[in-house]
């Protein structure tokens, strides 16, 4: 008797297991995101201030906009006639020069442990800042490189997400942390340099020497002293950058032969309250409405309305340390050829010359 | 002529006989148990008669004609007079009766009205020796209503008796009594969506009938009684029963029974979205609901985030779900009290039910220990195999996903004699799942219960109940970047209660109950370990928290008239936070933060950090009308001592529960409900309108971009707010017939506010704004409809406005990225919610004696594919699943898109 009903059981089985594939697959394409313009109200527009103060004077600037309705297609609208003052306490006042509209530049370079306030009237309203102290000057101890596998999907045939595997090398960083500074900032900008030899009948024609800016990262990369690391005196194995290692996922030809990349790295040291706000900036760039997201909010600000407390400002008053480095990478088949290299000339974005290498040009 | 005068004569003479009779006092042997002695052989009743007047004296009134020429052939020894003369007019044209406790009258059969000849064609049951036929004036009659399908026992049946209007239900294992006037009775055995049986009985002593019923096939003039729960207050309203039936007839996802998808079907309970765990009781939030089985709370209810329940459907015998009016014996949460009742198993034999899903298989075993004896045990358990079946896809993001759980559940009922009954209960549960993601979740369940209930006398009976409840999840992090980062997050919680309830029953009009509870808590909020070697990872721990509950009760349910039934309650709660810990003083000028601690007390264990009383009174008053209906009306006080801390709108295994403290104080809820029931034509129809006003003190609202995961002091990104909820409530259903089912529909309204002055603290200006779980209107339709014996259909549709959400307003540029400013805290809503499922099941046997039954359920959710938002967000880069794309655009995500069809084998044997 019982035999009979395990055959029946495994009989049953069988033809649930078959529909229980079947169902999962059709199952694979049920989950759908889907564009969407819901009615939105159309609201005051507020005053952002993007701003960055820096122990490098070039680097100094306040960026003046307001913000849009959300379904606004023209471009940001910039604001003009706006004074824009530097306050260091204990110390002088700087001016803002607007060199452009709504863009300002300030001479002044600000000094680590000093503290700062930025203040701005426009409007006849005055918008200040909290009074920021400047972190120490960061530096990077040790760079590395090492290799991984990074996975990325693709739509496959039938438009479902399909994984796909490319090898990769990556920048490591470590930096040492104090109290004065635990929380940095990088920016990577990576130049692929290339070479082209143009095909001839007669003469060999000159060399093509070219180089092309990768696409630049769409979070910002930030690093504070972890909850739960095990080093207390240092940022430990942090990625700033990852390439492909194959250089032709970037070039746009097999003719031209790659000539290895100039990393080109900025370093911030940035304080806790900015920290907060670009991984607050992150969460909101990287949202993607799954399960267990956390509730939306506001981006954190340090700058509010001292004329009108109901006037709400957008924006951050970023004062930052900053030290720049610049790396010569080649990767090979088994190893990663690595050295550091001059960061003073400036490389355009992308762009060739013929015959002579640019002047920032680096050889293997 | 003649004749006609003298049936009529004799009515008439009887009827006064029966009116003298009942005014007489009983002398002291009644004369039935007169015992009789003597051998009559062939012996004319005239003879027989004359010998009962010489030698016993008794005297006998008949007409002569009636008896001419009839004998009698039987031998007497010490035999009561009743029995004696059930002998002799067994099979008999005539009988008789009693008078003034020395007489016997004779007379025709059906002369009186009562007993009445039998019909051929009905099936009388006869309970007790013929013999005593007459000799108890009542008995009691007890048993099970069973169904007659599977032999499951139906619980809440109403057997109601209509002569007499004694009316009783099954309690949860089906069984019945009821006392009824000795003699020929017919009852009415009625459960919903079953045949109503009207049961012909001859009742002439104490006897056991088990009764079966059939699903309805045919439309009968069924009579359908309701009667009360004998567990809750007469008074009680706003409370949602239901049962296993209930339960596994709903059409749902992946064929699988869910309790908690049918008590959402419920007016006042909502689902908080598309696959999600939890419900919302009354805008109440999902922490604020209390879910016991067997006594033990679950702190998990969800499988597989949100697709199945925690508790097998097989084992379930009931569902209760206390909205208001909550009893004073329930405490710990504001908004609802589940309390799920497992079944005790069958006390005939062994028995197996079971479940082959698509993704999953459950098995249940019930049965007695020993064969007919009272004793039973209770074993089940699930498990999937979608991990399998993810790897079959062949696609790489589900291959690359784990999803899988199983669950176990004991129980064993003792009989420990005539007045003591233990149920031990026990139940262990496991989730895996990652999907696609580097968050691998771990989550389970670790439950007890001891039950033991003993009836010191008639009138006082005591119900004590330990229980333990564990839940521990880990969230294992992987960063494919630096494998030294990756992390496992621990967080859990410990529960142990001792519940003891006295029960004192003075008269049928009113119940007394009394009892202590104590509770105590210890959480771990947070445990942070490396996940491999080598590892940048150092081992964080946030101290454990642990509390204690105590909660004294009492309340009385009177029967102040015919007309009004009245119960009051109170619950004193007292409530203590334990050392060891630390508790920061913080500058109280200033917003509580890091920066603004001045400095910190340290408690030793078991020392008294922080301690609240509360007083919670429970009132309910119910007046009845006229024709079955009532009008009723409750106030309620709720203290609640713990909360789960979340800022993500669906509850994540991973959110962790606080206790108050110094700073987080105990959420209050105060209650007012008032409800108007009528149970038209005759119970067939259950309608009912209730509405609510529930205030709410204490609230946990988190501050813009809060860390609650590992924060040591998480009163710095907490604040507490205020908020209340109102609405309406109204409910059709109908209870009997080929086509029964319900509707519902829900108004309700729900809102936060938060006073703080502090910049950071403050939200929406201060002014109220609605709670993520506001939906203001809420549709839910059930239908089921008994095609043949062997087909059914059911299908349910739900219709709900949208969650509130917040959505970008405004834009700008930062960096050259494109930055979003949102609106006021949940200022706009969803896309309305609608879905309608539908199902069909065959039943292959229905014979009672084959022992394989099984039955196919095919089964299709969301039917007409309805795209309902799970989550609207904004997004700066489209995603390869996005179906229409665009850049930095507000984008809705439906998490199941199409009809859904699955199908399910259910067997029994």
């Amino acid at each position: 008797m019982l035999t009979k009903y395990t055959e029946k059981l495994n009989k049953y089985r069988r033809v649930m297991c078959k529909l229980a594939v079947l169902l999962l697959l059709s199952v694979a394409f049920v989950s759908c995101e889907e564009y969407y313009t819901p009615d939105l109200d159309s609201a005051t527009s507020m005053l952002v201030v993007e701003s960055q103060i820096t122990n490098i004077a070039s680097k100094n600037f306040v960026r003046l906009t307001k913000t849009q309705d959300f379904y606004e297609t023209n471009a940001d609208t910039k604001i003009s006639g706006a004074k824009v003052e530097l306050l260091e306490t204990g110390g002088g006042t700087s001016y803002g020069k607007e060199t452009s509209t709504g863009y300002f530049t300030l001479a002044k370079s600000a000094i680590p442990g000093k503290t700062y306030t930025l203040k701005v009237t426009y409007d006849n309203k005055t918008f200040i800042s909290s009074p920021v102290v400047m972190p120490a000057l960061p530096q990077i101890d040790t760079l590395y490189t090492s290799r991984s596998i990074k996975k990325t999907y693709e739509p496959s045939e039938y438009g479902a997400p399909k994984e796909v595997e490319n090898p990769v090398f990556n920048l490591i960083v470590d930096a040492p942390i104090s109290s004065q500074l635990k929380y940095f900032r990088y920016s990577v900008r990576s130049v692929l340099q290339w070479k082209y030899s143009p095909p001839s009948t007669g003469a060999p024609l000159p060399l093509w020497y070219g180089w092309k800016n990768t696409p630049s990262n769409s979070t910002f990369n930030i690093i504070g002293q972890g909850n739960y690391s095990t080093a207390t005196n240092k940022i430990k194995n942090h990625n700033i950058q990852s390439l492909y290692i194959d250089p032709y996922q970037y070039l746009d030809s097999a003719a031209l032969a790659p000539a290895g990349w100039i990393e080109i790295i900025d370093q911030y040291g940035i304080t806790k309250e900015a920290y907060d706000f670009y991984s607050a900036l992150n969460k909101q760039f990287v949202a993607d409405g799954n399960l267990f997201d956390p509730v939306l909010s506001q981006i954190p600000s340090n700058i509010y309305c001292k004329t009108d407390a109901s006037i709400k400002v957008v924006g951050f008053f970023n004062v930052c340390s900053y030290q720049g480095y610049r790396y010569f990478i080649f990767p090979q088949k088994t190893s990663i050829f690595q050295k550091r290299v001059s960061n003073s000339l400036d490389i355009p974005e992308s762009g060739y010359l013929t015959g002579l290498p640019p002047n920032f040009w680096v050889y293997y | 002529v003649k004749k006609k005068y003298t049936f009529s004569s004799i009515k008439v003479l009887l009827i006064l006989l029966f009116i003298a009779l009942s005014k007489l006092t009983i002398l002291a042997q009644p004369i039935q148990e007169i015992r009789i002695n003597g051998e009559f052989r062939q012996t004319k009743l005239d003879d027989f008669f004359l010998r009962l007047e010489k030698d016993y004296h008794i005297k006998t009134y008949y007409r002569t004609d009636w008896i001419a020429n009839q004998t009698i052939n039987q031998t007497f020894t010490e035999t009561p007079l009743i029995q004696a003369l059930n002998q002799i007019f067994n099979n008999s044209s005539i009988t008789f009766r009693f008078f003034q406790n020395n007489s016997i009258v004779i007379f025709p059969k059906g002369l009186d009205g009562n007993n009445t000849i039998k019909n051929a064609q009905s099936e009388v049951i006869v309970i007790g020796n013929k013999l005593n036929e007459g000799r108890y004036a009542s008995a009691k009659l007890k048993g099970r209503i069973l169904d007659g399908k599977n032999s499951e026992p139906l619980v809440g049946a109403v057997i109601f008796h209509a002569q007499t209007g004694i009316g009783v239900t099954t309690n949860s294992s089906g069984n019945y009594e009821i006392e009824l006037p000795t003699g020929d009775h017919t009852l009415q055995i009625s459960f919903m969506g079953y045949e109503v049986l009207n049961q012909k009985i001859k009742l002439i002593e104490n006897g056991k009938v088990d009764l079966e019923l059939f699903e309805e096939t045919h439309n009968l003039e069924e009579v359908t009684i309701t009667g009360e729960n004998n567990k809750a207050s007469k008074a009680q309203m706003s409370m949602v029963k239901v049962n296993s039936r209930i339960i596994k007839e709903l059409p749902v996802m992946m064929g699988e029974a869910d309790i908690i998808k049918s008590v959402v079907m419920m007016p006042g309970v909502q689902s908080v979205g598309e696959m999600s765990g939890g419900f919302n009781v009354r805008g109440g939030n999902t922490d604020q609901n209390l879910v016991l089985m067997e006594g033990a709370p679950v702190f998990n209810t969800s499988h597989l985030f949100g697709f199945f329940s925690m508790i097998n459907p097989d084992a379930v015998q009931d569902v209760t779900l206390f909205k208001g009016g909550i009893p004073a014996s329930y405490g710990e949460r504001v908004s609802s009290i589940m309390d799920v009742k497992l079944k005790d198993g069958n006390t005939e034999n062994i028995k197996f039910y079971g479940g082959i899903g698509l993704i999953n298989s459950r098995f249940t075993l019930d049965g007695p220990f020993v064969k007919k004896k009272k004793s039973t045990f209770v074993i089940g358990g699930r498990t999937t195999y979608s991990d399998w079946l993810l790897r079959q896809t062949r696609n790489e993001q589900f291959m690359n996903s784990v999803a899988h759980f199983y669950d176990i559940n004991g129980s064993a009922n003792l009989v420990l004699g005539k007045n003591n009954t233990v149920k031990i209960m026990g139940y262990t549960s496991e989730d895996v799942f990652n999907l696609n993601s580097n968050s691998l979740y771990t989550y389970g369940n670790i439950i007890g219960s001891v039950n033991w209930r003993s009836i010191f006398t008639k009138k006082l009976i005591s119900n004590l109940n330990l229980s333990y409840s564990q839940y521990d999840s880990e969230l294992k992090k992987k960063d494919s970047d630096s494998p030294e980062n990756d992390y496992i997050l621990h967080t859990g919680v410990q529960y142990g209660s001792m519940k003891y309830i006295l029960s004192w029953l003075p008269n049928e009009k009113n119940r007394v109950n009394g009892g202590i509870q104590t509770i105590g808590y210890k959480i771990l909020p947070g445990k942070i370990t490396p996940a491999g070697t080598p590892t940048a990872i150092t081992n964080v721990k946030i101290p454990t928290d642990q509390s204690l509950e105590l909660g004294v009760f009492v309340d009385d349910d009177i029967d102040l008239s015919n007309t009004v039934a009245f119960n009051a309650g109170l619950r004193y709660v007292h409530f203590m936070n334990l050392g060891p810990g630390t508790v920061l003083n913080y500058d109280k000028y200033q917003t509580k933060s890091p920066s603004t601690v001045i400095d910190s007390t340290t408690y030793a264990s078991g020392k008294i950090i922080k301690q609240y009383f509360g007083i919670e009174p429970r009132l309910s008053f119910k007046f009845s009308l006229k024709d079955d209906g009532s009008f009723r009306i409750s106030y309620q006080r709720m203290h609640q001592f713990m909360n789960q801390i979340s800022n993500t709108s669906v509850m994540s295994p991973a959110d962790f529960w606080k206790s108050a403290d110094t700073y987080i104080k105990p959420l209050i809820s105060d209650q007012f409900a008032v409800g108007l029931f009528r149970n038209p034509r005759k119970g067939r129809y259950e309608t009912s309108v209730e509405l609510y006003y529930k205030n709410l003190k204490n609230l946990l609202e988190y501050k813009d971009g809060a860390v609650l995961v590992m924060n040591k002091h998480p009163e710095t990104d907490i604040i507490n707010a205020k908020g209340y909820s109102y609405g309406a409530e109204l409910f059709l259903k109908k209870n009997t017939g080929r086509l029964n089912g319900w509707l519902s529909y829900t108004y309700s309204r729900t809102f936060r506010k938060t006073d703080n002055t502090r910049d950071n603290e403050i939200i929406n200006k201060k002014n109220y704004y609605p709670s993520v779980y506001d939906k203001p209107h809420d549709l839910s339709a059930v239908m089921n409809y008994q095609i043949s014996r062997r087909w059914r259909f059911s299908g349910n549709f739900v219709l709900s406005s949208g969650r509130p959400v917040t959505l970008p307003e405004q834009k700008y540029t930062y960096d050259g990225k494109q930055v979003v400013y949102y609106s006021d805290r949940n200022k706009y809503r969803m896309p309305p919610y609608h879905r309608m499922d539908v199902s069909i099941t065959f039943d292959e046997n229905l014979r009672k004696k084959r022992m394989w039954k099984g039955s196919w359920t095919f089964s299709v959710y969301n039917l007409y594919g309805r795209k309902n938002p799970y989550s609207i967000f904004y997004r700066r880069e489209p995603s390869i699943q996005t179906t229409s794309k665009a850049e930095g655009a507000i984008y809705k995500l439906a998490v199941i898109g199409v009809p859904v069809p699955s199908i399910t084998y259910n067997i029994k044997f």
